[in-house]
């Protein structure tokens, strides 16, 4: 084996991660040194026989992985009778959790279409979700499915819901790790705007335990919510009719 | 397919359309699983972890923010599975029976390929195994930073994303894997010149 200082250049010389001055030296050292010559050919060779003898992946690969995942897609749907069956807790948290945001969310950008979004009712609004987030992890609770029905029933029929799913997208982030970057930031500085506002204290809606929260998803805008618990997303079409059929509301 | 494509297509699949996956899997398949089967040695767990890993990068797309490449997110993940899956019962990476049998590799193994007659798909056999004894014999800590570098192609910066670590880190532990790894193999006669200059005329990538 060569013993070469220069040996380490060669290999990221090979790798081209040697700026240009720094591959110059390196390449005119090539020519001077043989060991480090010969080091560089074997190295080449060791590439070339990685590539060389790459394996096939299984026949049908990419079919048995898409069967898979459609037979997925399909379990995730979930029935709303059996939503109703299962209410309240266990496999449903999620879904409830979920629900209770939405509750909150649905009041907020209700009220926003109610006057019309002016500057003061924007941060009022904000200040709302400010409050509730705050207040959410002191008290542990589930869900109070009796709050969230008048919110529902109040407010529900009114939101527009397929118009500002943006919004919706942006208000879940907040309580969401796996947002994109931009929502992210868009609702912090949303929510940082509202704190400094000096406006009226707001009531939370309900509350969430931590748990509850981490396992909301996303919205992805279509009417479908994606809540995760552990290992399993949730798949639920027709949200509004879904939440107000889990909560009895019909 | 093109980044904007490959971009046009996970779109789509973030925005519910299942069935457009199945491009990235094509597209991805042969990296997903070379890079699965150099980690743990086998094409049964090779097969098995590659599957997982296009299962779980379907099910959390919508937390792919495009602020790295989809193959590097791709990687990223497959390397973790296949991670786990030799730390969860202390197992070390193998050479698989199928690939240590002498009598019936031609059929077994998977690299032979239409465009080397049966002697060169002999050789090439011959010589995974050999890459695989010698990436065994390498720290699991080695061995991934060498497989992204020479399957995968990636930067270092690029592997440092993918395995947390600082780009420094990167430069010795791959040249000291890479030097181990050629060392390995000129010790048995399987770095030999001539299987280079002969590959190389006919015409391999």
């Amino acid at each position: 084996m060569p013993n070469c200082q220069y040996e380490q250049q060669i290999s990221l010389l090979l790798d081209g991660e040697l700026s240009g001055r720094d591959a110059s030296l390196a390449e005119a050292h090539l020519r001077t040194c043989a060991d480090c010559a010969k080091r560089y050919e074997e190295y080449q060779n060791l590439s070339r026989l990685f590539s060389d003898t790459m394996a096939e992946p299984p026949k049908d690969f990419a079919k048995s992985v898409m069967a898979q995942i459609l037979a997925e897609e399909k379990e995730k749907v979930v029935p709303i009778a059996e939503g109703k069956k299962k209410k309240k807790k266990s496999a449903f948290a999620p879904l409830l959790a979920t629900a209770a945001m939405l509750a909150v969310i649905i009041g907020v950008v209700s009220m926003a279409g109610r006057n019309l979004p002016t500057e003061a009712s924007l941060s009022q609004n904000r200040t709302q979700i400010v409050e509730t987030q705050q207040a959410a992890p002191a008290e542990e609770s589930e869900p109070d499915g009796e709050a969230l029905a008048a919110v529902l029933s109040d407010d529900l029929d009114a939101a527009d819901v397929s118009m500002d799913t943006e919004g919706f997208a942006a208000v879940l982030g907040a309580g969401v790790p796996q947002s994109d970057d931009e929502t992210t930031a868009e609702i912090r500085a949303l929510l940082k705007d509202g704190t400094e506002t000096d406006a009226p204290e707001a009531e939370p809606v309900c509350t969430l335990t931590d748990q509850e929260k981490e396992t909301l998803v996303w919205i992805d805008g279509e009417d479908v919510i994606y809540t995760e618990d552990g290992e399993h997303f949730l798949r639920i079409e027709n949200l509004a009719d879904t939440l107000k059929a889990l909560l009895d509301l019909d | 397919m093109t980044r904007e494509e490959e971009s046009a297509v996970i779109l789509k699949v973030q925005q519910g359309d299942a069935n457009a996956f199945e491009a990235l899997v094509t597209a991805y398949q042969k990296q997903v699983y070379n890079l699965a089967l150099r980690t743990v040695g086998n094409p049964e767990d090779a097969a098995d972890l590659s599957q997982e890993a296009f299962l779980r990068a379907y099910r959390s797309i919508g937390s792919f923010r495009g602020d790295s490449k989809f193959s590097v997110w791709l990687y990223r993940l497959t390397t973790n599975i296949c991670i786990d899956f030799l730390r969860s019962k202390g197992r070390k990476p193998t050479v698989s029976l199928t690939m240590e049998n002498d009598d019936e590799e031609v059929q077994e193994l998977d690299v032979a390929d239409d465009r080397f007659d049966p002697e060169e798909n002999f050789q090439r056999a011959e010589l995974q195994r050999a890459v695989q004894r010698g990436l065994n014999a390498l720290p699991e800590e080695f061995r991934t930073i060498l497989i992204l570098r020479e399957l995968e192609g990636m930067s270092y910066a690029e592997i440092g994303e993918i395995l947390n670590l600082e780009e420094g880190t990167v430069k010795s532990r791959l040249f000291r894997a890479r030097s181990r790894l050629c060392d390995f193999l000129k010790q048995d006669g399987n770095l030999p010149d001539s299987y280079a200059s002969k590959t190389r005329k006919g015409g391999a990538k």
